[in-house]
């Protein structure tokens, strides 16, 4: 009998054997954040073989040896109130010879889930090798994740026309991306509207989308689309609450970071609502006439029908300049005040207001006119053209 | 370094998500109805499985939370479900609650566990005194609740300080005594339920993470599922001690997290390692079927 197969195949089968007979151990440090340590210890440990690591992997290596974790090999144990990590190690010169480790991470500390970097040593025995790899930690219970820059004043949104509307979103937490898995929204007061879509970038249908940390907010990737019912949003823009916004649309925001489960964070948009623009001097002379009215029951009455046309005339014109200037003064960051108290021209009822003020003052509102131009029409008792 | 840092979010964009299923129905826990059916608790909610043609339903939709181990109790007007949710913050600290449902998944009680801090891990019900046993993985204690009373509080039955991190709990009826076992060192404890007495019935060594387990009392077996050295171990009595042996062959199962006997006396594995719900003949740890959630 021949020696030499006998020698290749024992040869053959010390490559192939799977690593129990070089065993490697691996120790991973415990990482010291600002509230506790997040504190590491081994599970088990066992030979593995036929592992790859893909492009996704958390990977470093020391001279001698390639150490990984794949994105998945990370999950939590809540019920235990612990993490697990499955790291991969594997010899340079050997890389077929793979030692598959688990580890448990725990704390008892309340800090954000961050990703830090985690001091290891390989050892097989009889030399070891350090070096880091970055890996996710965690604290006791998930962080909340997000949060949205909303403006001080409530979103302005038109009486009768649809209005989209971007909820920025901002991630928290430090280096671990956030996925942002799903929205819904509901208002307030739903009478108000119709049902609020959720949309996402460039006014299509949401798609889940990843936040990154540090990244600027994405006013894009959602957003929501609101459709006023006209009479309701009306009545409540013309009888303001006491609050300076008419309806809060809460967006729950659905996302997911590594290991954890999905949560969900409340976003509160506010809206006010409001006409639009040009259609604000045109409200102005309508109270213009409602003051007007008064004016004739209470002062006006013994005035020819003339006269009293010429200060109705008066009255809405002034009342549609003031509203101008108002919307323009308010527009340019002053304030428009009466009697001290200040007075928003963009909105329904303090432009009713302005009118009436204007209607009321029937024969100030046309001595106000007549400063600025020598119309002879608002003069009383003319029953001719102009002058 | 700093520069790698900040390259980082980029790039764990792809790692995080790349290829990883974000699926929330990734099974945490199995039981089995008195229908046959399998209950399966994931993160959503509980969710009942018809075996004839593998149709499920929800029960019991939770939104977002987090929990573990769950039990099923028999009763006249059909199963319920305990469900131990996890630390819920309030103005005066951390609070864990075991709550129930009906199997039309309807709230009837909520007991909170009135210890800051405390963790509801593993849970067991004496069906027959209609008592929960619950370990705090947290504290190491392990805590008495009666059921008939929804104003009744969790009661210490003992506390293990030399425990590492509690995990699930068995009663073995026969005995008189909870099985707990302990997933940081691995060993199962016993907790004599007159006596309150402690002691390690399966020593260190063998488990590594012994996740969950579930007793037939028929045949005297115990069944646990040890995730982190992938397999399902049988424990056979031996005195006051028990024994195991591997049920499930090296290499078939990845992590698997929960174990839940059958009706026929086969058994239930949740394995989320290969997200799947394997069926095993108990006999001879044969697959009987697996059911892909």
């Amino acid at each position: 009998m021949s020696l030499r197969p006998t020698a290749a195949f024992v040869t053959a089968m010390l490559v192939f054997l799977p690593l129990r007979a070089a065993a490697l151990d691996l120790h991973l440090d415990n990482v010291q954040t600002a509230a506790s340590p997040f504190e590491f210890n081994k599970i088990t440990d066992s030979g593995d073989t036929g592992i790859s690591i893909s492009r996704d992997a958390l990977i470093a290596s020391t001279p001698s040896y390639d150490l990984w974790m794949e994105p998945e090999g990370v999950s939590a144990v809540p019920q235990y109130g612990y993490f697990r990590y499955e790291i991969y190690v594997r010899p340079k010169t050997s890389p077929g010879q793979i030692t598959r480790l688990i580890f448990r991470g725990k704390t008892d500390g309340g800090f954000d889930d961050q990703f830090a970097e985690v001091h290891f040593t390989v050892s097989n025995g009889a030399s070891s090798e350090a070096g880091t790899i970055m890996l996710p930690i965690f604290g006791r219970l998930p962080s909340g994740a997000i949060t949205s820059d909303q403006p001080a004043d409530p979103i302005p949104v038109f009486l009768a026309t649809d209005k989209e509307i971007s909820v920025p979103l901002t991630n928290q937490l430090k280096q671990m991306p956030v996925r942002i898995t799903g929205a819904s929204a509901s208002p307030n007061d739903r009478s108000l509207w119709k049902p609020v879509e959720i949309r996402g970038a460039t006014s299509g249908a949401f798609t889940p989308f990843l936040l990154l940390n540090g990244a600027p907010p994405s006013p894009d990737n959602l957003k929501i689309w609101l459709q006023p019912k006209t009479p309701q949003a009306f009545a409540t823009a013309l009888i303001p609450g006491k609050n300076k916004e008419d309806d809060v649309i809460t967006v729950l925001v659905r996302y997911k970071t590594l290991a954890r489960e999905e949560m969900s964070s409340p976003i509160r948009v506010r809206v006010r609502f409001e006409p639009w623009p040009p259609y604000l001097p045109f409200v102005a002379v309508i109270g213009a006439v409602l003051g007007w009215l008064i004016l004739l029951g209470v002062r006006a009455r013994k005035e020819e029908s003339g006269d009293q046309m010429r200060i109705l005339v008066a009255a809405a014109v002034a009342a549609f300049l003031i509203e101008i200037f108002g919307m323009l003064l308010v527009a340019g960051g002053s304030e428009l005040k009466f009697l001290g108290f200040p007075i928003d021209p963009f909105r329904l009822l303090p432009a009713t207001f302005i009118g009436l003020i204007a209607g009321l003052a029937g024969y100030q509102s046309r001595d106000f006119l007549l400063n600025f131009a020598k119309i002879s029409f608002f003069k009383l008792g003319n029953t001719g053209g102009g002058q | 370094m700093k520069s790698d840092n900040a390259c980082l979010p980029l790039a764990f964009a792809f790692i995080v998500f790349g290829t990883v299923s974000l699926s929330a129905t990734e099974p945490e826990a199995v039981k089995t109805l008195s229908s046959g059916e399998l209950a399966i608790l994931n993160v959503k909610g509980i969710e009942r499985v018809s075996i004839s043609n593998a149709r499920s339903s929800l029960v019991k939709d939770f939104g977002v939370f987090q929990a573990g181990e769950f039990a099923v109790v028999p009763s006249a007007g059909g199963d319920t479900f305990l469900v131990p949710l996890q630390m819920r913050i309030r103005a005066d600290g951390l609070f864990a609650r075991l709550s129930r449902y009906t199997s039309a998944g309807r709230q009837t009680a909520e007991w909170p566990l009135r210890v800051v801090g405390g963790l509801l891990g593993g849970i067991t019900v004496d069906t027959r005194n209609q008592i929960a046993y619950c370990s705090d993985s947290r504290l190491n204690v392990v805590y008495k609740l009666e059921l008939n009373n929804t104003h009744a509080s969790f009661t210490t039955l003992v506390r293990i300080r030399d425990a590492g991190i509690l995990g699930p709990v068995v009663l073995d009826a026969r005995r008189g005594r909870l099985l707990v076992a302990d997933v940081e060192r691995g060993t199962i404890l016993s907790v004599m339920l007159d006596s309150r007495k402690v002691e390690v019935v399966l020593d260190a060594g063998t488990m590594a993470e012994p996740v969950s387990m579930t007793i037939d009392s028929v045949n005297d077996r115990l069944y646990i599922a040890d995730a982190s050295r992938s397999r399902v171990w049988v424990g056979t009595p031996s005195g006051n001690r028990w024994r195991v042996t591997s049920m499930t062959v090296t290499q078939q199962l990845k992590q698997p997290i929960s174990v839940a006997l059958a009706p026929d006396g086969s058994l239930w594995v949740a394995d989320r390692g290969r997200q799947k719900i394997w069926l095993f003949a108990t006999a001879d740890g044969k697959t009987l079927r697996t059911v892909t959630p």
